[in-house]
């Protein structure tokens, strides 16, 4: 997997290189939180069931923003906040109206995407022109849900001139989820690491020959799962930290002597 | 032709046909040879296995270069197609078919990132 994400990495950089890129990689890639992945701010979001907030645009597919859960003016995409969004599919049909074009975007994950897109009759420099079924299109916008209905509402629809930007948008879409939803696997990591500390800081101050059972560790370790303590045991003892003695539920410190 | 556009239909290449069997999908492939009814033509993939697309009415015009076919999969691994689309490379730069084969390995290797089904909203 590690190979995959840099695959992805890559190609996004050789598209990024070659001019034919979305604003999304030129804004600056995605960020979840200052700090990045081992600050303190992090894991604090993570005690807190944490939600990743998307700063910039979030490239999606139109199953993800009919599938996103909404909480007042808020969606989200697994753990992923979205609300400026890029689309890419094909349109199927246009409405136009006085005030705004509609058209039907159909990205291949799902029925096709409503875009609505405001006309702005007062500039005559800006391009109303409807684009015709059968244009693949660009849609940057924000996710509406207006009495249950899912929109995009667009402050860009632009038709695709280089095709590799369907490509180049599905790599996208899996890069930013990945990337985005990144936090809460490492924050478990971390959660874990902790807990290991822990077990391994009881299992070193016990004074007892024998050391100290699983038993104890739990019943010191109430927060603690009995299945995480015996992870931690196994890890440290394969890590050559702790030994065991009297029996397999009795563990003591190989770093006693510090 | 709105049942099939309504419903997802997962990219995929030759090598995942057997998999999609009477589903709906999305091909996107060359144009190899054109048979002379105009009926079928076949189309390569980025891995350059060819694969058969079906058609209701004969091609109306000479069809060539990279096509997005829209169709059920047959019970031979034949695209019936409902609907096509060519993907003009005529604005500069030529359309990467092998590149794009990597882009739908990754999205189904990666289905909880890409998924191919609206589900239930939260």
């Amino acid at each position: 997997m590690p190979n995959k994400w840099l695959v992805i990495s890559a190609v996004s950089c050789v598209f990024a290189c070659s001019g034919g890129y979305s604003e999304t990689v030129m804004a600056g890639g995605y960020t979840q939180s200052p700090g990045g992945f081992a600050s303190p701010s992090l894991s604090q979001g993570g005690e807190k069931k944490g939600r990743t907030r998307a700063s910039q645009i979030v490239p999606c597919t139109v199953s993800q923003l009919m599938s996103a859960s909404q909480a007042d003016e808020a969606f989200r995409v697994g753990e992923v906040e979205v609300s400026q969004v890029t689309i890419v599919g094909i349109i199927r049909s246009t409405d136009k109206s006085m005030t705004n074009i509609q058209y039907k975007v159909d990205d291949m994950t799902g029925a096709p995407m409503d875009v609505k897109q405001w006309v702005d009759t007062e500039d005559p420099s800006v391009d109303n022109t409807v684009l015709p079924p059968g244009t693949y299109v660009k849609v940057s916008g924000n996710l509406r849900s207006f009495q249950n209905h899912r929109s995009v509402v667009a402050f860009s629809v632009r038709p695709l001139e280089d095709m590799n930007e369907i490509t180049s948008h599905m790599l996208e879409v899996v890069q930013a989820h990945m990337v985005l939803s990144k936090p809460q696997t490492t924050v478990r990591i971390l959660k874990h690491a902790r807990r290991f500390l822990l077990v391994l800081c009881l299992i070193r101050s016990c004074p007892e020959p024998q050391g100290i059972s699983i038993q104890d560790l739990k019943q010191r370790l109430s927060g603690i799962s009995l299945a995480v303590i015996k992870q931690a045991v196994e890890f440290l003892s394969n890590e050559g930290h702790i030994f065991s003695t009297i029996d397999e539920d009795h563990y003591k410190s190989t770093d006693n002597d510090d | 032709m709105a049942g099939i556009l309504d419903v997802p239909k997962p990219r995929i290449n030759c090598s995942m046909l057997s998999q999609h069997i009477n589903r709906a999908v999305c091909f996107v492939g060359r144009v190899e040879k054109v048979h002379p009814t105009g009926k079928t033509f076949s189309v390569s993939d980025g891995e350059g296995n060819n694969a058969t697309v079906e058609l209701n009415e004969p091609l109306e015009e000479e069809l060539s270069g990279i096509v997005e076919v829209i169709g059920m999969v047959s019970n031979k691994g034949a695209i019936m197609a409902t609907t096509y689309d060519v993907l003009r490379e005529d604005k500069g730069t030529p359309f990467d078919l092998e590149l794009y084969n990597e882009a739908v390995k990754l999205i189904h290797d990666f289905p909880q990132h890409y998924p191919f089904e609206v589900a239930a909203s939260g």
